[in-house]
């Protein structure tokens, strides 16, 4: 079902803009003169993807920097550990890196969801499932 | 993830540093894309896209200036020798990378 979700002219060139369509949230990506339309939450830990940077049609999400293709959602690059320094951290920092290097290693990155965009008069409207 | 689909994502991603500073990939397409592929292992391994033919220090602010591309942290080095030490990058003038000497300024 397509939902109209914002006008062309609320999106800068190689820019993005968080919306809503459907009970989805979605992030909408400009790249050389086309939007794409992939879901807003990261397919690691769930961040706001539209806080992080588009560089060309590859987006890095801004919490630990894994990578998606907005032309086909799919996944480019692992995430990337939390810098801890060279120095020694207290005890509770270094337990909580310890817990989050392990579980990182369990934890499944997935591909984003893609929508289906057409722009008409102005707006940019998204296919969403009608199920959502 | 996908190897192939990483490998096209940083070639993607470092055309876009590299050109401004003036270099290229190499023509060698083999040889470019033999080094993509270790760099895409490097960086399952330790979380960046490390320089294929550096070794690491185990210390961070070394290590990352060896993150390719590396052209911005040796570029008086990599200028001199018209390529970067890997052969991945050469200046955008070079045609036949193998004609390049690899060397050290100053004859070291």
């Amino acid at each position: 079902m397509w939902h109209e979700v914002a006008r062309l002219d609320e999106i800068a060139a190689g820019g993005m803009k968080d919306v809503r369509a459907g009970g989805h949230e979605i992030c909408l990506c400009e790249y050389e003169g086309s939007v794409y339309a992939v879901s807003r939450r990261c397919g690691h830990q769930n961040a706001p993807l539209d806080q992080g940077a588009l560089e060309g049609w590859v987006l890095t999400c801004p919490l630990h920097d894994a990578q998606f293709d907005i032309r086909s959602g799919a996944n480019l690059s692992w995430p990337i550990d939390h810098d801890m320094g060279n120095g020694p951290q207290p005890e509770p920092v270094e337990r909580w890196f310890r817990l989050e290097k392990r579980l990182d290693r369990m934890t499944r990155v997935h591909d984003l969801n893609t929508y289906g965009v057409r722009c008409h008069a102005g707006s940019i409207e998204v296919d969403v499932p009608a199920t959502a | 993830m996908g190897t192939t689909e990483r490998k096209e994502s940083l070639r993607y991603l470092f055309q876009r540093v590299i050109e401004p500073l003036g270099y290229k990939f190499t023509p060698d397409e083999e040889l470019a894309d033999f080094l993509l592929e270790q760099e895409v292992g490097l960086e399952q391994d330790h979380g960046a896209p490390l320089c294929p033919c550096q070794l690491r220090t185990g210390k961070r602010p070394q290590d990352m200036l060896i993150v390719c591309p590396c052209i911005p942290f040796h570029r008086k080095h990599f200028d001199a020798m018209r390529r970067c030490w890997c052969g991945l990058f050469v200046h955008q003038d070079v045609t036949d990378p193998d004609s390049l000497e690899q060397f050290a300024p100053g004859g070291g």
